[in-house]
């Protein structure tokens, strides 16, 4: 396990940083990326028909409008729009052109995709980088110190075990020897905005460079956050263009800084998980990029390594249930919410309400794998899962041939995903409040088993009203079953959760999952009944533990 | 020390291709690739003995008597050459022995090589289908499954037949169809591997129930009734497995109606050239596993894909085929009983056991059967 401690000192960068590198040639690397994204291996753009080629601008055009219209961010939209304009009227006058239609649309698809690798491609300072690494560690320390106090003298005096808060564990030493050794994609689960945030810190702590990193454009427009990430390396990334010229120009991006020895890092889940389950369903868009990075240059070996992070409390969590209920039940659900997430004072809230408790974040590094899903040692070798090694650049040959071949790679990406996902499963951290809000709420649905789930989240909050006992009797057998996966190898448990004591586990699930939310998932109502203060926040942290294999059929 | 034998290849050609044994299966693809004409084929045999008089005799003595191997294929028991030599490697064993041929493989195998099983059955200890089998054992490579209602000494008599080649990587549909395709025998594409596999495996078990059933005069309609009644618990069984690979076999009718389906089915259920039907009349007669083995020669697959379903039927980690045990559903209670019987038979013939247990086995197979032609005389 790696202790968090903050340097005294700034992490000493290369000169030949990658990332740096990849700065000082911009120009470059938006040039490859064009290349990269016309190749044969992704659009193709040399053996499209007229037909696909109007195809492209015209799906890109139409989508571009749409997104326009809504006028989501004023300032940037309005340079958009003049750039959409120019395109529109080339398609307009491309009869008066003099040139082959092929050609205009050709030419239209490079300089949309090159209008787009401009916005996307990042920037690294080092002096910003230096500053950064000087000031948000101690920042964070100190916020950590702070809030971890007992009495105020203790600010000045003696020092404060971070462990206790923040755990940076797993395969740690693993994914620093192959940060050496080749490039790494760091693959997390994702439940909170904070995640980026602790996964920057952890890879700061480990003594690690910098990682190149795919930021949501509306983060650039906070002017504080957006100085900080329009110099460190993070590329933009808008999710509300839809267009394939963009998702291309996207892909070809980080393809290219990951071929050029940029770390990177991606959750592959896409957005914040929304139902509080692990992720099952990842985008295979960015992860693809790996192996198409491999494929590129071969010469240089790319390992993932899957992480997972456990949260008693998830600072979104209302607004994140609430938005997986509306997609998933459409009307049947019933809205009842009031957004609780980027008020700022409740973030500092969150923030002193977690560090004031002794619950944990668990981040957990994952076993690495390379590009087609096998495992790697740490000295980067590829094994089966019988454990023999095997050389995994036969994988991408065709006839004796190096060659990218969408169709194949594409089974391969599909394997590379079920690999993560089932790391994401044995690496998960199962923590008291996580096993408490399943267990009630799976004791809740068992007594209302009449009732459908959006039924059941809109029944009077009196109804969930359980004695302890009764309580106690269901979740034993439920106890025993978690005990039983984590022997065999299939989660991993916090220390509290490894107790039969179903009371002391309780007081721990209590002690942390209701500090955050005004209206708790879990509360004892006089000692003695249990119940819930919200039916949806209960709901989401028990989805944490559904993809769990568990050594019994749970009849919900 | 064994002479390892490595004959002169012939003029190089479009693909490079081993076949691994040398049983009926495992000759007649290595014949026909040979004769499509664009590959250069070897047939890799496990021994020295074998291999010697099949390139000195030119025909397959033991299990295909009447064919005339092709001129141009080349018989050697030497693993690694036989390996180095090829692009793609087809394996034709029976099931029991796939993982220790990978193992075997695995100090010569390349991941670009591409492989194609011709195997119908299940891993006897894992209960991994055979793509699976040799993923875990050689990593990520590229698989495909060759399945279908393929009766080697048809084949061998040159009579026409069809056969489907699954994978989900199309480069190796691809090979199949350029190793194998031509007049006499057609080959098809398809990318649901793990359906492919599961059907080809498990339709070995009704070839054995209708073995029994021809045996025991029970009658075609009441035959019929329990191959579906068997079919419907099979059908269960690979929902399941196959939804838990994120695959949806429950859409893809054309595949059960297909070659690797039904088409497998009508043949090796029906036809005395199939060894799994003729292992089914055998048990019948009470003749023990060993027996039954010796009499055909062959591996039967049936006897062991029996035995991999009976594992995963009763395994605790399958609750909807348990509560189909426990009798949840009347008629899915007798149904799994017709399984449970059939695999105490097999597993009685195994021990040699010629006890009273074996009649009743019998007796309640029989019973169950002529209650269902009773109820469809009734209908």
């Amino acid at each position: 396990m790696a202790l968090i401690s903050p340097n005294s000192q700034s992490l000493e960068l290369p000169a030949n940083a990658p990332l740096h590198q990849i700065s000082l040639h911009r120009s470059q690397v938006i040039r490859d990326a064009l290349l990269e994204a016309s190749s044969e291996s992704q659009l193709n753009l040399n053996a499209l028909s007229t037909n696909d080629l109007e195809d492209l601008v015209t799906e890109a055009l139409y989508f571009e409008s749409h997104r326009l219209e809504t006028k989501a961010d004023p300032v940037r939209d309005e340079i958009d729009l003049h750039k959409l304009t120019e395109f529109s009227q080339t398609l307009k006058n491309r009869n008066n052109l003099q040139l082959p239609a092929q050609a205009i649309f050709k030419s239209l698809c490079h300089e949309m995709m090159e209008y787009h690798l401009e916005e996307i491609a990042g920037h690294f300072d080092p002096k910003t980088y230096a500053l950064a690494t000087r000031l948000v560690p101690r920042g964070f320390w100190w916020l950590l110190k702070a809030t971890s106090l007992r009495n105020f003298q203790e600010l000045f005096v003696g020092q404060v075990n971070l462990r206790r808060n923040l755990l940076i564990q797993g395969q740690t030493q693993e994914f620093q020897s192959l940060a050496q050794k080749g490039t790494v994609i760091l693959v997390p689960t994702h439940f909170s905005n904070l995640d980026s945030v602790l996964m920057g810190w952890s890879i700061f702590a480990l003594g690690l460079p910098p990682f190149a990193y795919g930021a949501g454009l509306n983060l650039f427009s906070n002017p504080f956050l957006g100085y900080f990430m329009n110099r460190l390396g993070a590329y933009k990334v808008d999710r509300r263009k839809k267009h394939k010229l963009y998702r291309e120009a996207l892909l070809a991006y980080s393809t290219v800084i990951i071929a050029n020895g940029c770390h990177s890092l991606f959750f592959p889940g896409g957005g914040r998980a929304r139902s509080g389950g692990l992720e099952r369903n990842l985008k295979l868009g960015l992860l693809s990029t790996a192996l198409s990075a491999y494929i590129k240059n071969p010469t240089r070996k790319i390992y993932l390594i899957p992480c997972v992070i456990s949260y008693h409390f998830v600072l979104e969590a209302s607004s994140l249930i609430h938005e997986h209920l509306q997609n998933a039940g459409g009307s049947r659900y019933v809205h009842r919410f009031r957004d609780e997430s980027y008020d700022p004072k409740k973030l500092f809230k969150y923030f002193m309400k977690f560090f004031r408790q002794s619950g944990k974040i668990y981040l957990n590094f994952g076993q690495a794998m390379d590009p087609f899903g096998h495992y790697v040692d740490p000295n980067g070798r590829s094994y089966s899962d019988a454990g023999r090694e095997i050389d995994p650049l036969g994988l991408i040959k065709s006839r004796g041939q190096i060659i990218a071949n969408p169709k194949r790679d594409r089974e391969y990406v599909h394997h590379l995903a079920e690999r993560i996902t089932e790391r994401f499963t044995k690496d998960n951290v199962v923590l008291s409040s996580h096993f408490m809000a399943w267990a009630y709420f799976t004791y809740l649905r068992k007594k209302f088993e009449d009732y459908d789930l959006f039924r059941l989240l809109q029944l009077p909050l009196e109804m969930s009203h359980t004695s302890l006992t009764k309580f106690f009797k269901f979740a034993e057998p439920l106890l025993a079953a978690v005990h039983k996966g984590h022997e065999n190898g299939a989660f991993l448990l916090e220390p509290a959760l490894r107790s039969t004591d179903l009371r002391a586990i309780l007081d721990s699930a209590l002690r942390n999952i209701g500090v955050y939310h005004n209206n708790k998932p879990l509360a004892l109502l006089q000692g003695e009944t249990l119940q819930t203060e919200d039916w949806n926040l209960l709901y989401y942290y028990s989805n944490r533990m559904v993809e769990l294999e568990l050594p019994m059929e749970i009849t919900a | 020390m064994t002479t390892l034998i490595q004959p002169k290849l012939n003029a190089p050609k479009l693909r490079r291709v081993c076949v691994f044994g040398a049983g009926s299966w495992g000759t007649i693809l290595a014949h026909l690739a040979c004769k499509k004409g664009d590959s250069s084929v070897s047939l890799y045999s496990h021994s020295a003995v074998e291999a010697q008089t099949l390139q000195s005799n030119r025909t397959n003595s033991r299990y295909l008597p009447d064919l005339k191997l092709h001129p141009d294929l080349v018989i050697s028991n030497d693993l690694k050459w036989c390996v180095e030599n090829a692009e793609t490697l087809i394996i034709a064993i029976p099931s029991t022995a796939v993982r220790k041929l990978c193992q075997d493989l695995s100090g010569f195998v390349r991941t670009d090589q591409l492989i194609i099983h011709g195997v119908k059955g299940f891993d006897p200890v894992s209960l991994q289908t055979m793509s699976e089998v040799i993923r875990h054992e050689l990593g990520f490579v590229r698989v495909g499954a060759l399945s279908g209602p393929n009766l080697a000494m048809e084949i061998a008599q040159g009579l026409p037949a069809a056969a489907v080649v699954a994978s989900s990587f199309d480069e190796v549909c691809q090979a199949g169809v350029e190793i194998l395709h031509q007049k006499t025998f057609q080959v098809q594409k398809n990318q649901n591997i793990l359906g492919v596999e599961y059907l080809g495996a498990l339709k070995n078990i009704l070839a054995l129930v209708a073995g029994l059933a021809d045996e025991w005069a029970v009658g075609k309609n009441a035959t019929a009734f329990a191959l579906c009644s068997i079919q419907a618990e099979i059908l269960k069984l690979i929902k399941q497995q196959i939804t838990s690979h994120h695959l949806k076999l429950q859409d893809e009718v054309e595949l059960l109606w297909g070659l690797a389906g039904f088409g497998d089915v009508f043949a090796t259920a029906t036809s005395l050239g199939s060894r799994n039907y003729r292992a089914g009349r055998l048990l019948a007669r009470g003749h023990t596993v060993s027996e039954i083995q010796e009499t055909l020669s062959q591996s039967v697959e049936g006897l062991w894909t029996l035995r991999a379903v009976m594992a995963l039927i009763t395994s605790p980690s399958n609750p909807p085929l348990e509560n189909i045990k426990r009798g949840s559903d009347p008629t899915s209670t007798s149904r799994y009983a017709q399984l449970e019987s059939l695999a105490t038979l097999i597993q009685i013939g195994e021990d040699g056991l010629e006890s009273s247990d074996l009649v009743q086995s019998k007796a309640y197979l029989m019973t169950q059967l002529k209650l269902v032609r009773d109820k469809l005389f009734q209908l």
